[in-house]
């Protein structure tokens, strides 16, 4: 089974980025292996979904260790190894069905093939796949030849791969060497001025120093393209928060544009000492526009920046109630909330699928960026932490974001570290639970919640 | 307090796993966190969970006061009562950015070059583009023939040079003291000599230089470039199109003799560079440095030179635009479905292949799209202005209700943001990705809202942050724009279908005040109507100039006029 871990709500009908794919685009990765074709692969899907764009990523690799069980060495990809090449086209063959099923029937709007695909024989065999189904064909190639690049790629996710369960380091790194070597020999890159120059693809050279794009069909394309010219791979961390404890969080309010309590000032101290202990060079400081996150900032006595795209979502009529009053006024719009709160609009406001939409930006820009700080609001820190931790549309409003908490996040590999800080300075629970339908979702809720911590969260003490 | 270790394996997807179970993973229940900064080792994990109370006392005394700015509604931190303006927006195009474009003459630089600033300028960051051909023709007022442009032609070199430095100079100029962010240098640029006197230039002043190539073999686009804009370029005002564009041909000849393009592998391996490859079918992209140069490079590659007509409009008459009110979400009145009717014979009359409709995601304009009986998309970000607390008030009741904020809103209707609502500017963000849309579009037809019509409108027509609030977009009225040459053609066209006005005129008393808002000026120096303009051939020699004029050749007599850039046409 392909790894597919996105689940998209089937009824995601009105999805702003709907406009932007007519008919279903599989994407095609090329490139020898540990180009980092898998770590593309997995992140444009991850931003893609985000973006309310339905993608899943097929990965060859893990076809074909299904198919074969256990890996031996590098033998298995030689060119002239003809039982090995057989079964490695079935694999494909399996996949490309699997494929035709997602963007057919379940739904999908993008397929992302991540293999090798570096002969023009397998290139062609997909672009008659494509034209037999109607679809768009975008292809990706990561080139490089910096070795250093190559070393540092194989050590952090080949060696780890469950092609090499218990090996050494240096056995790992050898073999897989070698493994190169094999599709080396029939590699055929894409071919801009001659052979190749009628398809749509983006050439990405040298980790991201260097692009060449060629026929870019439509909008789609040329946002993965965007995308994928703003993703770099140097390290650097994400340190969200939400503003310190405000006087509406103690009333319970919702929205408004209220000042800091006493104890959000303390948090805001918290966080500058918290700041000057992590020694956090070049650190930029982003805030929204409302007054608690700026008054958050201004304690950390370094510059930070304000923009209004981090404000909080838009309660529209229920800004500035509590929950018990929205109840109250708003029976019915209450309701409406709990039975699917990522598409729920409030009426004059927005939804957290606008809020996504509106956050864009900030995602592109974070991905530039060195390390940043963002001092946001509960439902927009739910929205980044989505994207970061790939979490569905689904799950996303119920996120845990408290108050006096910075996340840090570190991209490690294909996924994300979190790490938690709980700064010690008391404050309210804004976050309202997923309401218990039945007892059977209840169970899958606390099932989900707990899985959100054995992933990607590590608290400190 | 509930602690757990991990116990099933966590998924491939993280990497990094491995080090993490190693060290003593620890794993809780959010609401149950308590944990402090001390003990932790390096990798950030502690092996002892210690639970410690801090205090973190504030070593800073009081923080800095917050007070609102009145117009944008930002919060301002002031010290000692005096304000210290924070950033208002990521501070991302600094330091200040020369896009320097590289091609052969006919290849779509000015165009790009006006194209691109006049979108800078849009999105709120102030360029300006610097045409070289425009100081030359200001210095050497009779162009006669090609041969000015031969390599050999020593003195016409040298004029060209001391063009390109009287440029300069006003590039270094509106960079460092006219609060310019991004200058475009429209030239050839096709030597590497030239071009390693701007890096020069560029690494002296703490500019960034971004260059973009344009490079272009299609022996038809070049015509058609040629024709549609070289022949009637002031050098060739009185030539007839035949001899022009052949003048024209051996003027490129002579430039392609020394054209050395950017070479990624080797001499220009280190630069941040865009080529566009036959007018956008392939884009090279090199070394991209920073937020603005990836936002150039998307634009670049979302717009296209396919003739096609941008329709714009308003919904329909609502019923608040009958009361006088703004904002709501009401449904068209009679006379506005009446509109729609009209706006579907109009369309089908107009018999377009391929139109898509776009609306905004009120009532209003999706009652007016469906009368269309076409498919068509509903986007949020086309959504009108949030009036914020004044939302479906009448003026008069706004007047009465918040009589300041009236009178601010009059002050500074772009920056003004009404309370809990939007301004202009913000509006201007919104509307970006529809823009991007748009530029990738062919035929659309866009039905949509008064303040985004102006928004939308101002883009295309290349219009100041002060000028859009009062840009007129009567209802029942389709504007439909073309674009021609470097410009956009905009036709008015009335339905038939009365209306009421919901149009404002800028107040008497703010109409002569100091404009604050000199925030695009898209056009060359030469062109504009600066106060401050200054002579830009100073230091030229104008003996050269004389010499190198001479009489003998007169293929082409021109008589010097300003270039006129607005390519407007107005039919209404």
């Amino acid at each position: 089974d392909p790894e597919s871990y996105h689940s998209c709500p089937s009824y995601n009908v009105s999805s702003w980025a709907s406009y932007m794919t007519n008919s279903p685009t599989m994407i095609v990765m090329i490139g020898l292996p540990a180009r980092g074709k898998t770590y593309m692969s997995k992140k444009l899907t991850r931003y893609l979904n985000w973006i309310g764009v339905p993608t899943k990523v097929f990965n060859l690799g893990v076809y074909r260790r299904e198919a074969v069980k256990a890996y031996k060495s590098y033998d298995f990809f030689r060119h002239d190894n003809e039982e090995a090449m057989e079964i490695r086209k079935q694999c494909a063959l399996v996949a490309l069905e699997d494929v035709k099923t997602y963007l057919n029937e379940e739904g999908g709007q993008i397929a992302v093939f991540d293999a090798t695909n570096t002969t023009r024989e397998r290139r062609d065999l997909i672009l008659d796949f494509i034209q037999e189904n109607a679809y768009k064909v975008f292809f990706v190639e990561s080139v490089c030849d910096d070795p250093e690049v190559i070393a540092a790629n194989i050590l952090d996710v080949k060696v780890s791969s469950p092609d090499y369960p218990e090996t050494h380091r240096e056995r790992v790194m050898d073999d897989f060497l070698k493994r190169i070597e094999c599709y080396k020999v029939t590699y055929q890159p894409l071919d801009p001025d001659e052979y190749d120059k009628d398809l749509s693809f983006i050439k990405v050279m040298n980790v991201g120093r260097r692009y060449l794009v060629n026929r870019v069909q439509d909008y789609i394309q040329s946002k993965i393209v965007y995308y994928l010219m703003n993703i770099h791979v140097h390290s650097h961390s994400i340190y969200l928060c939400r503003h310190g404890e405000s006087e509406h969080n103690v009333q319970g309010r919702i929205g408004g544009d209220s000042e800091l309590s006493p104890r959000g000032r303390q948090f805001a101290s918290a966080l500058r000492e918290f700041i000057e202990e992590h020694k956090l060079s070049d650190l930029k400081v982003w805030t929204s526009q409302l007054r608690r996150t700026i008054q958050t900032a201004e304690e950390l006595g370094v510059p930070y920046e304000q923009w209004k795209i981090l404000n909080e979502i838009d309660a529209g009529v229920c800004e500035e109630m509590t929950y018990e009053m929205i109840q109250n006024t708003f029976p019915e719009e209450f309701a409406l909330r709990d039975q699917d709160k990522y598409h729920y609009r409030y009426p004059g406001g927005e939804s957290y699928q606008d809020l996504v939409q509106r956050l864009e930006p900030v995602i592109m820009e974070l991905e530039r960026q060195g390390n940043v700080l963002v001092i946001c609001h509960q439902a927009v820190m739910r929205c980044l932490l989505a994207y970061f931790l790939d979490k569905s549309g689904d799950d996303l409003p119920y996120l845990k974001c408290p108050l006096h908490t910075v996340m840090k996040l570190t991209p490690v590999a294909y996924g994300c570290k979190v790490e938690m800080f709980y700064l010690n300075v008391e404050a309210v629970n804004t976050h309202r639970d997923r309401p218990l339908v039945s007892p059977h979702l209840s169970l899958w809720c606390s099932l989900l919640q707990y899985e959100i911590l054995m992933e990607n969260i590590k608290y400190s003490f | 307090m509930c602690l757990k270790e991990p116990t099933s394996k966590p998924p491939d997807i993280i990497l990094g796993r491995r080090r993490l179970t190693k060290k003593r993973l620890l794993i809780l229940d959010f609401s149950f966190v308590f944990a402090n900064s001390l003990g932790i080792s390096e990798a950030g994990v502690c092996n002892v969970p210690q639970f410690i109370l801090l205090t973190f006392p504030s070593l800073k005394g009081m923080p800095r006061e917050l007070t609102q700015n009145r117009i944008q509604k930002i919060w301002i931190p002031s010290k000692d009562g005096k304000p210290s303006m924070p950033r208002t927006c990521p501070h991302l195009a600094n330091p200040p950015t020369v896009i320097v474009m590289v091609g052969l003459p006919a290849r779509g630089k000015t165009y790009i070059s006006r194209k691109l600033t006049r979108y800078l300028n849009w999105i709120g960051i102030p360029t300006k583009v610097f045409n070289v051909g425009e100081y030359r023709r200001e210095a050497v007022k009779h162009y006669s023939t090609y041969d000015f442009f031969k390599s050999d032609n020593e003195d016409a070199v040298k004029i060209r040079q001391q063009c390109a430095l009287a440029a300069l100079r006003d590039v270094k100029t509106y960079l460092t003291e006219e609060e310019g962010q991004v200058a475009v240098f429209d030239a050839t640029n096709t030597t590497r000599e030239r071009r390693d006197m701007i890096l020069e230039f560029g690494a002296v002043n703490g500019f960034k230089i971004f260059f973009i190539e344009s490079v272009c073999d299609d022996p038809n686009v070049i015509a058609c470039n040629i024709l549609e804009v070289k022949v009637s370029s002031p050098d060739y005002q009185d030539c007839n199109k035949t001899d022009a564009m052949e003048d024209f041909k051996k003027r490129i000849e002579c430039y392609r003799m020394n054209y050395q393009p950017l070479d990624p592998d080797q001499y220009d391996k280190n630069l941040s560079f865009i080529k566009v490859i036959d007018v956008g079918r392939r884009f090279l992209v090199n070394r991209i440095q920073d937020h603005i140069q990836s936002r150039i490079v998307y634009y670049l590659m979302n717009i296209h030179v396919q003739p096609r007509s941008i329709y714009l409009c308003r919904h329909g008459e609502s019923q608040h635009n009958l009361q006088g009110r703004l904002g709501g979400d009401s449904g068209l009145s009679t006379r506005g479905r009446k509109f729609a009717g009209a706006l579907a014979k109009f369309v089908e009359e107009q018999n377009l292949k391929d139109l898509k409709v776009w609306t905004s995601q009120m009532r209003r304009s999706i009652q007016t799209a469906e009368a269309l009986n076409v498919p068509y998309e509903q986007w949020k970000a086309l959504n009108e202005i949030d009036g914020g607390v004044c939302e479906e008030m009448t003026y008069e009741e706004m007047r009465e209700r918040f009589p300041d904020e009236f009178a601010l809103r009059d002050q500074d209707k772009y920056y003004y943001r009404y309370p809990s609502g939007e301004s202009y500017q913000d509006l201007v963000q919104r509307v970006e990705p529809v823009i991007m849309g748009l530029e990738r579009q062919e035929n659309v037809l866009v039905v949509c809202h008064q303040a985004v019509m102006r928004c939308l409108l101002a883009y295309f027509l290349d219009k100041s942050a002060d000028e859009m609030p009062y840009l007129k977009c009567p209802l029942h009225t389709v504007l439909k724009l073309t674009p021609v040459a470097y410009g956009c053609k905009v036709e008015s066209i009335t339905l038939n279908v009365e209306a009421v006005n919901t149009h404002r005129d800028r107040p008497e008393e703010v109409k002569r005040g100091p404009s604050t808002l000199i925030r695009r000026n898209s056009v060359t120096p030469l062109t504009s109507p600066e106060p401050s303009k200054k002579p830009r051939i100073e230091g030229l020699d104008d003996t050269i100039i004389r010499e190198v004029t001479p009489t003998q050749l007169t293929l082409c007599s021109t008589s010097h006029t300003t270039l006129a850039l607005s390519t407007q046409v107005s039919r209404s």
